[in-house]
């Protein structure tokens, strides 16, 4: 056993293996995203004349402003701040309600004996 | 198990009535619904209803296009639970391990969790388009015809790789609190014994995962199944045409594009009957098979 080992104990050889490992992951995972975000820096003509983007263009801010700032709707007004507003609250309470429902029914059926609470279970626990 | 007895009788009554009554309007009653009119045939113009029986099924039963929709779904979630899930064990086991850089790692492969799956198809689709996809010119170059939207399995294809892409970050979150609540001293005694590092891992690390495993595998199955849609929709840009659908998806095709309500709502009671015995399996193997510690 005198191979050398790094600060973990592992084979230096293993280590690098891990590492290499994530690394793969890692560009498997994040590639599309920084192709989307590339992309985003381009203008529309171009992205439908060439597809995905693998360099940075100058579009970016011009992009990002007609998304979240161009209002349009039946009534003209919604913008994407407006949408974002609206999934947030919409987010947040279905997040909150839920917990907070099942919080209470789950309450009831563990701390209490009555005679509902099996057959309660089950109507809840089959959705 | 903590029984603190109250005597207040009405009290967990009114503490189950609001889950109870969500239940029930958003889940029994269209449950039963759906029921109900799959053993109609709706007017597509909404003039009424003629009772069929259970032509609806029957037909379904009879559909060579349903029964092979079927079997992609099944193939497909087959294929997206276990790669997804292996891919995710297997960065988690290392990531786990190593010591420099763990936390980068582990941010960023859980990155892509906050990607909304119509995104996520978008993005399959721009990266295999038939003439300007990064994706098709790889294939080019080892002289393989890539076309996305024509040929079956190859929209097949980007649809798995899609569904494994968006799953591995929430498979590797859990896999990677499963295994940070792997006690150290058995892992440590296992060392001692075991100078293989798979060997330790299939004998020790797996099986103490097993509860974080199953729970991931229904929620891969129902994942596959269900929460697909969007990147089913993105990628074949709403018209499927030819191309590979799942189950769910054929459900709001019939009904809501061909107004055949009677049909899907058949088509929803027998996934609704999936999901009950999915469930019911859960359950069971949690009940007897799987300890959690």
């Amino acid at each position: 056993m005198s191979s050398r080992r790094s600060r973990g104990g592992f084979p230096r050889g293993e280590v690098m293996f891990d590492h290499f490992i994530l690394w793969l992951g890692s560009a498997f995972m994040l590639t599309p995203v920084v192709a989307a975000l590339m992309t985003a820096s381009f203008t529309d003509v171009e992205i439908a004349r060439s597809g995905l983007q693998f360099a940075w263009g100058d579009q970016f801010l011009t992009n990002f402003d007609r998304a979240m700032n161009d209002a349009s709707g039946f009534t003209g007004t919604i913008d994407g701040w407006v949408m974002l507003k609206n999934s947030f609250i919409l987010g947040i309470g279905f997040a909150v309600g839920k917990i907070v429902i099942s919080m209470l029914a789950a309450y009831a059926i563990v701390y209490f004996r009555f005679r509902l609470a099996v057959p309660a279970f089950w109507v809840i626990f089959t959705t | 198990m903590k029984r603190a007895v109250f005597s207040t009788r009405w009290l967990p009554l009114y503490l189950l009535l609001p889950q109870l009554s969500v239940i029930f309007v958003f889940f029994y009653w269209p449950a039963y619904e759906a029921v109900r009119t799959s053993f109609y045939l709706e007017d597509p113009f909404g003039f009424g209803s003629t009772f069929v029986g259970l032509e609806n099924y029957i037909f379904l039963y009879e559909s060579k296009e349903y029964l092979r929709i079927a079997g992609f779904t099944g193939i497909f979630t087959v294929v997206v639970t276990f790669f997804s899930l292996a891919i995710a064990l297997l960065l988690a086991v290392r990531a786990d391990k190593v010591i420099r850089a763990a936390s980068t790692y582990k941010t960023l492969l859980m990155w892509v969790y906050a990607v909304a799956p119509p995104v996520a198809g978008l993005l399959g689709y721009m990266f295999s388009h038939q003439s300007l996809g990064p994706l098709t010119d790889v294939f080019a170059w080892f002289g393989y015809d890539y076309r996305v939207r024509v040929n079956y399995w190859d929209t097949a294809s980007i649809m798995i790789l899609v569904a494994v892409w968006k799953q591995v970050p929430v498979n590797f979150i859990f896999f990677l609190s499963g295994l940070q609540s792997v006690s150290k001293s058995v892992q440590e005694a296992a060392l001692i014994d075991n100078p293989s590092a798979i060997g330790r891992f299939w004998s020790i690390t797996f099986p103490l995962l097993a509860p974080t495993g199953f729970f991931l595998l229904i929620t891969n199955i129902t994942y596959s199944m269900f929460d697909t849609f969007g990147i089913i929709d993105t990628i074949t840009n709403s018209e499927p045409g030819s191309n590979p659908l799942t189950l769910v998806y054929k459900v709001y095709l019939d009904g809501f594009r061909g107004n055949d309500l009677g049909g899907s709502s058949a088509q929803s009671v027998v996934l609704m009957v999936l999901v009950l015995a999915l469930t019911v399996v859960q359950f069971r193997m949690l009940e007897r098979r799987i300890h959690y510690s």
